[in-house]
């Protein structure tokens, strides 16, 4: 078995409401995400959600620091049933060929003793004046029964995911 | 300057038929000898070296600057127009801030420069998305420069840049912000191919 293997690539072919990578292999320590992705709301940037396992409690929080034009922000999302990064891709006001940017990575999934923690980095909007965004953030899944991580959802927190979104997921094996 | 280029036919084709295999497939491993490397040329080729079957590149390097300048610059096809945009968020241990930035090239990194204690090289990791779609491609750098040291910044930063241009990455160019100054030896950058896997579903 490769050490970092190609496990999905999701291709939008036209707009959809989100992406759903499911029945993920457990084989592996570690898995990561790379994402080129777009809205298609009006705007510059929107949230972007990404949901663990299809859950509809409350068990994602999300912190961030964000670099923005001049500004240095940071941010926390807590207890919502899925991981909330603020302006993390953008919609149809940035320049019609740029597409956001995502790499998230995830340790330890499959296992089931303990909840799962999330690396994220995501730029978006350079194109649009004045929304520019660089965002780094980590995040916490955390559900008592601490089940493997078998299913990842992305979405746009409003519009749908544009034509020509990509996502592909890697499994990362320690030995 | 020492150039490693994989062109050896992939080993993830068997016959004709794509296989599981590494998904980071080794391209272009350069190492700086000498005192007279001021640019960093990666080309696309032939057999794992062609780009166009990868969805993403990484870029991965440890370098330093024989100069008063360490900023370091990538620049994708040869392109020298104002083409470039980009957003940092930077700390340097005291201080932390944002800025934007619209330029001739992506600015990646930061480096120690010659006035930093010897022996310290900074760090970068740069992955260029989806560089075959006719998109804009954009890029994301983490770096580290310096820490523990005078004579240079103690810079930690995340960048994305954005090259306003939808044709496919096939020459990636490295160079030190005066474009004269050169890299250390010992610099490396190892540049690796990302392969997809297209999945029906």
């Amino acid at each position: 078995m490769a050490v970092i293997e190609a496990l999905e690539t999701v291709y939008l072919e036209a707009d959809a409401a989100s992406v759903t990578i499911d029945s993920i292999n457990q084989g592996y320590e570690t898995l990561i995400v790379h994402a080129s992705q777009r809205s298609t709301n009006v705007s510059g940037g929107v949230a972007f959600e990404i949901e663990c396992n299809g859950t509809t409690t409350e068990h994602h929080s999300a912190y961030t620091m964000v670099g923005a034009n001049s500004s240095e922000l940071a941010q926390e999302n807590l207890i919502l049933n899925f991981w909330k990064i603020y302006d993390g891709i953008h919609g149809t006001s940035a320049l019609t060929p740029e597409y956001a940017t995502m790499r998230l990575i995830i340790p330890d999934y499959a296992q089931a003793d303990s909840n799962k923690s999330m690396n994220i980095m995501l730029g978006d909007a350079l194109t649009k004046a004045t929304d520019y965004r660089v965002t780094w953030g980590g995040g916490n899944y955390d559900q008592t029964s601490h089940p493997a991580l078998t299913q990842l959802k992305f979405r746009s927190a409003t519009g749908n995911l544009t034509r020509g979104s990509e996502y592909t997921l890697f499994g990362v094996k320690n030995s | 300057m020492t150039q490693t280029i994989n062109t050896a036919t992939p080993d993830y084709i068997v016959d004709g038929t794509l296989t599981d295999g590494e998904a980071w497939v080794p391209l272009i491993t350069t190492v700086v000898s000498g005192t007279s490397t001021s640019n960093v040329q990666m080309q696309s080729s032939t057999g794992a070296n062609d780009w166009s079957q990868y969805m993403d590149l990484v870029l991965i390097s440890s370098a330093r600057s024989l100069t008063t300048d360490g900023v370091v610059n990538l620049r994708f096809n040869n392109d020298t127009g104002s083409n470039y945009v980009g957003q940092i968020l930077q700390g340097n241990g005291t201080d932390d801030s944002a800025y934007f930035q619209s330029l001739t090239n992506a600015d990646i990194a930061v480096i120690p420069k010659s006035t930093a204690t010897a022996d310290f090289f900074g760090s970068f990791v740069c992955t260029m998305f989806d560089i075959n779609a006719g998109k804009y491609t954009s890029l994301q750098s983490l770096r580290a420069n310096n820490m523990n040291a005078a004579g240079s910044p103690n810079i930690i930063a995340m960048t994305t840049f954005c090259w306003k241009n939808q044709a496919a990455v096939t020459e990636i160019d490295v160079f030190i912000a005066s474009g004269t100054a050169a890299f250390a030896a010992n610099s490396r950058f190892d540049l690796f191919g990302v392969l997809p896997r297209m999945v029906t579903v």
